[in-house]
This record gives C-alpha cells, structure tokens and sequence, in this order.
C-alpha cells in the first residue's frame, strides 16, 4: 500500500516541472567560455546536474553538457572535486 | 568546393619561461592559423588564469582565443601543427556560430580586469596589437586622475563576482531543499 502512495506523489511532483531558464531568456549564452553560466549545472562534485533537478528543456540540455565537457578539457571546470570527510 | 566556414580556436600556453617569448609565441599561432586560413577574424588574450587540474604539471597557463574562417580541411592542419608546439599545453577547435565574434571582445576585457600589471607590463615592453595597447593605454590615464573614482570603479566587479557565486549556490539549493522536502514527506507518510 505505501509503494502506491508513494508513486502517486512522484505523479504531482512532474505536473509541476521548473521552467527552461536558457528557453525563458534567450539571451543566456550556452558557451565553453561562459563559465559563470555552466559552473550553475554543475554539482558541488563537478557532475553535470540531471535535467530532472536543474529544469533545463531537452534541447538545451544537450548543448549544456558538450559545452561543459569543453569547458572541462580546457581546465576552466574541474572534471571531479574530491569532497573527504 | 569545400564550404568555408567559421572556426573558434582556443589555446592554452605554458606560463613558465620569459613573457615576452610567450607573448611571442601568441603571434606564432596567429600567422600559423593566417597562412592557412582563408580570412582571419581575431584574436582575444584572455590572460594567465589557474587550472581547475594540473595539465602537464603546470597549475596556470596563458588562454589566447581565435577566430577565423577556413575550408574543412585546414582545422586538423592547424591541430597537428599546435601538438608539435612544446609552448602549446593544449589546444580546442570548434565551429563557431554567430556568438563568437562577441566573445572576442569579452574576453579581452576580462583579460584586463583579472590581470592588470601583466597588461601593463605589454603596454610598455611590446606593440604587436596596438589597439589594444590603445584601448587599455586610454583607460589608465582616465583613471590616474580620478584618483579617488577608480578603486570606486575596480570594486564593482569584485562585488558582482562574489553576487555570482551564491547565485549558483541559489540555483543548487532548490534541489537540495525538494530532496530535503521529499524525505520529510517520507518520514510523515511512515
């Protein structure tokens, strides 16, 4: 009986998604040199964040992630932040 | 015919040695990417910026940024010539888009905010890009003389930069708050 709740919970939490924030201002510069923007889709470990969490529409999901694996291979976003506690 | 397009060439230089010989070797590329290139557009110094990771050892490296236009056959030309370069840590090619033109400009602004005594250093020691040397030249002297305003007109950015930063805290936190939200809902339920 608690998985059914559950699942029905998950239902609502998608009827109400986060809007693209690239798709509602256009003029946000999805590029490798735009690290200000980027290093805001990235976790606190350096992971790209999932589009689930973070709202970002499919498309600009897509041009998200090679902008940041750019970003990566030239040293402007590290590829892993090791966190020890 | 091959289609001429437009290409966006970054290259990080190694800092350690003489500045002016690194400097020079700015102008190196340049002609290497001119010779090749059917139109070259432009190049931003964007400055001596820290690695998030060490490349090849070094902590810092010199981010010099091209734009030109060639046919498809000219970017691994270009490519193979830079891994010969010892000066050229590492290198990217990518097309460019309508956007890439604007960021010479930002760039090289950035370049003068972040590292103002190695523009300076350029100022008096070369001019292989004399408007730059120009742009830069006028502002120091506007802002010798005014004393007073121009640390008022240096803290600003710092202030946006620090704004950034909790900024992206900001746009992190909402899902760390659902998730907080989720489990309490979970606790409830239970």
């Amino acid at each position: 009986m608690a998985v059914r709740k559950r699942k029905k919970k998950k239902k609502k939490d998608l009827q109400r998604r986060k809007p693209c924030p690239f798709c509602l201002d256009p003029t946000l510069d999805i590029d490798y040199k735009n690290v200000e923007v980027l290093s805001r889709f990235v976790s606190e470990k350096g992971k790209i964040v999932p589009r689930r969490n973070s709202g970002v529409c499919a498309k600009h999901q897509r041009r998200l992630a090679k902008e940041i694996k750019r970003a990566r291979f030239l040293a402007l976003i590290p590829y892993i932040v090791y966190t020890y506690r | 015919m091959a289609k001429v397009q437009k290409y966006e060439l970054m290259v990080i230089f190694d800092s350690q040695g003489d500045e002016d010989e690194i400097r020079r070797e700015f102008d190196v590329v340049q002609s290497l990417v001119e010779k090749r290139a059917t139109e070259f557009i432009g190049r931003a110094v964007w400055g001596l910026k820290e690695f998030k990771y060490p490349i090849k050892k070094r902590q810092s490296g010199y981010y010099v940024y091209y734009v030109f236009k060639a046919g498809p056959d000219v970017p691994p030309q270009i490519s193979e010539a830079l891994k010969m370069d010892e000066m050229v840590l590492r290198h990217l090619i990518v097309r460019g888009d309508e956007n890439s033109e604007k960021y010479l400009g930002i760039l090289e602004s950035g370049s003068a905010t972040q590292t103002e005594t190695p523009a300076q250093k350029v100022e008096e020691q070369q001019a292989p890009f004399p408007e730059q040397a120009a742009e830069e030249g006028n502002q120091p002297e506007g802002a010798e003389q005014p004393e007073p305003e121009a640390p008022s007109e240096e803290t600003p950015p710092e202030k946006t930069e620090s704004v950034d930063q909790p900024e992206s805290g900001e746009k992190l936190h909402p899902s760390g708050e659902t998730g907080e939200k989720t489990e309490s809902e979970e606790s409830k339920e239970q």
